[in-house]
């Protein structure tokens, strides 16, 4: 056996356990709250995800593959000076140092990201490699500053989603009705934002990399059809006849909604996540098969290990995870749910389409406790956010030394 | 410090789950739970003004007795509450309001006890045409703290109804008839004091003395019930 057979087995043995965790626990992270609520079952929520996961990585998640695999170190410097497969091989240790970092955090319960390990191991490598030059320290700044502004802004979403529904709609004289007028409203912008990340500078292949000029008018015209499809949906039958008090019959209602957040939500999810697994596996199959350029592509069957290891994340494991939260978060009702999932993901389809490689987990997390800003649950414990914070400032450090020295190692090992 | 001692998972490890540890288990249950424990102490004090009534001494001291027993209870559920509301809980209403409500629960209990220590210090004699009064009186201190206690049962609706709409109008229109309630218990006070003075010849200037502290004691009751009422005011209001 060759060494670049070696190197591209070992890639997708750790891209896939990369994708694994990501669906273990990342994917059911984002969709334990639809199951929380009871807008989807267990197997549901696993259907959803495995479609839209895959969906979101397929059609918007190349801007952030992009990112990792090329935009963090100059890559392309870096195979100047020395060869390809220096690149392969340090990206591969990327993948193993943050899986490993991922597998510690696990075990011990931390919310470390799975963002944050792999942005800090291409960091480290990159440094070890290229030094402090063939760093994109701009890239790596706004990088960092996104981690603590996506929180930030799915909070800030969320409390203005929910202090909206909670006025118009909860505390409205017949909630019902006042769901049916405002629920078209609010389904516009999720079809606006799916369209426009599709659409807007989006896949060259499928025709999909218009300009905002094309995309916007397009995006408008989709919205406007889920609103009108949300229509039908608001009017049916089957809400006139509930039983309950006001807010209860629109929570019935907002269940419903749910679903479509949730899809939302999933398909945020792989348009970010994804390419922690993909990005450095698409720079490792670039460098041996086809050379190294700036803008490096992602290969349809790279994509596809990732998308198979998520999907086999979340049936061997997330399901678990999805229990488990679905379980510990009763209080998170259909409104609020909607709430939360719509800031979260809004806020998570933005940074893919900045090509920011985010933490969905914290994003949620910031979203909920937006929501809960608007006096919503019964109590929150914010010593979470300490710990999240504290997952920032160790993680990048820690994989970057971590995967420094696995390539360190590796090089060792082959003699260069 | 590593990041595992600042989160603190409470669960099963092997898992990153930051969601399922934000959404903390809220307090309102246990203050649900403590006011349980109050309205079943301050319940002893019908019995304990329907043995002073009937000259049963022994049955007095017994009920006393118990009174005791069950604010002691009370107290423990009162400072489960305290413990399990760290500085980090994030709760939909000002935590000081919160502490606030869980003291004035706990004074019902407390003034409950101390009627029935009041009762035991001397025997006392009931002066004619107490019996009415005081026994209204009662029911109707009784009656407030029945309201107190459905208003707190109801903070698991107004959680989810996030302070407003229509539980918040229903929680607010109990208020105010609790309100009035304890304005009928003071009322009814006043007429037993009427009816004590009535009798001030006839009865020991010691006597009075203790009836004037017991009946005090027994509208307290009320007072702190309809105190529970002004907590949820703050609550609702924005």
């Amino acid at each position: 056996m060759d060494l670049v057979t070696i190197v591209l087995a070992v890639t997708a043995t750790a891209g896939l356990y990369m994708a694994w965790n990501i669906g273990a626990n990342d994917v059911a992270n984002a969709m334990g709250t639809s199951v929380g609520s009871g807008a989807l079952t267990l197997r549901s929520a696993l259907i959803v995800a495995a479609v839209f996961e895959f969906g979101g990585a397929l059609l918007v998640g190349g801007s952030v593959t992009r990112t990792i695999s090329g935009g963090i170190v100059g890559v392309e410097t870096l195979a100047e000076g020395g060869d390809a497969m220096l690149v392969a091989v340090g990206m591969t240790c990327c993948l193993l140092a943050a899986a490993l970092w991922l597998h510690i955090a696990t075990y011990f319960g931390w919310p470390v990201s799975t963002t944050h390990s792999i942005v800090g191991s291409v960091l480290g490598f990159g440094l070890w490699a290229g030094g402090v030059d063939v760093v994109r320290w701009g890239v790596m700044g706004s990088i960092a500053a996104s981690w603590v502004l996506s929180p930030a802004l799915g909070g800030l979403l969320g409390f203005a989603v929910f202090s909206v529904i909670r006025a118009r709609i909860l505390r409205a004289e017949d909630a019902v009705v006042a769901l049916q007028r405002l629920g078209p409203v609010l389904v516009f912008p999720i079809g606006l934002t799916l369209a426009l990340a599709m659409i807007f500078r989006g896949l060259q292949p499928l025709r999909m990399d218009q300009s905002l000029g094309t995309a916007l008018p397009i995006a408008v015209a989709v919205g406007l059809l889920f609103s009108a499809l949300s229509v039908a949906f608001f009017r049916s039958r089957r809400w006139r006849d509930l039983e309950g008090s006001e807010s209860e019959r629109a929570e019935r209602v907002f269940r419903g909604l749910q679903v479509v957040t949730a899809c939302y939500v999933a398909f945020a999810h792989g348009s970010n996540d994804v390419a922690n697994a993909v990005g450095p596996m698409a720079a490792v199959f670039g460098a041996v098969q086809e050379g190294l350029s700036e803008r490096v592509e992602v290969p349809l069957n790279v994509l596809m290990i990732g998308a198979f290891g998520i999907v086999l994340g979340l049936s061997t494991y997330g399901f678990r995870v999805m229990a488990t939260i679905g379980r510990e978060i009763t209080e998170l009702t259909p409104s609020r749910g909607f709430a939360a999932e719509f800031a979260a993901a809004t806020t998570i389809v933005i940074a893919s389409k900045l090509a920011l490689p985010i933490s969905t987990t914290h994003t949620v997390v910031g979203a909920v406790v937006g929501v809960g800003f608007a006096r919503s649950f019964g109590a929150l414990n914010l010593r979470v956010l300490r710990g999240i914070v504290a997952s920032w400032l160790f993680t990048v450090p820690v994989t970057a030394a971590l995967s420094a020295t696995l390539v360190a190692l590796a090089s060792l090992a082959l003699g260069r | 410090m590593s990041p595992g001692t600042l989160c603190q998972p409470r669960r099963a490890a092997s898992m990153r789950i930051p969601l399922a540890n934000l959404l903390a288990k809220s307090p309102f249950p246990r203050i649900v739970e403590q006011m349980a424990a109050a309205k079943a102490c301050a319940e002893r004090v019908p019995a304990l003004v329907a043995a002073l009534l009937a000259g049963d001494d022994a049955g007095v001291a017994r009920l006393a007795k118990e009174t005791s027993i069950l604010e002691g209870a009370a107290d423990e559920v009162k400072n489960r509450v305290r413990t399990e509301m760290p500085l980090r809980i994030f709760l939909p209403v000002d935590r000081r309001d919160v502490l606030r409500l869980v003291s004035v629960i706990d004074r019902i209990a407390d003034s409950a006890e101390d009627v029935g220590v009041l009762l035991t210090l001397r025997p006392l004699e009931v002066p004619d045409g107490l019996r009415p009064p005081l026994e209204s009186f009662t029911s109707a201190v009784m009656e407030t703290v029945a309201m107190a206690s459905q208003l707190v049962g109801q903070l698991d609706t107004l959680v989810r109804a996030s302070f407003g709409g229509e539980a918040a109008d229903e929680a607010l229109s109990l208020v105010r008839r609790l309100g009035e309630r304890e304005h009928t218990a003071d009322k009814l006070q006043d007429q037993c004091a009427k009816v004590l003075f009535r009798a001030e010849d006839q009865l020991a200037p010691v006597a009075l003395f203790m009836w004037t502290k017991v009946l005090n004691e027994i509208g307290e009751i009320a007072n702190h019930a309809e105190n529970v009422g002004d907590q949820f005011r703050l609550f609702v209001a924005k």
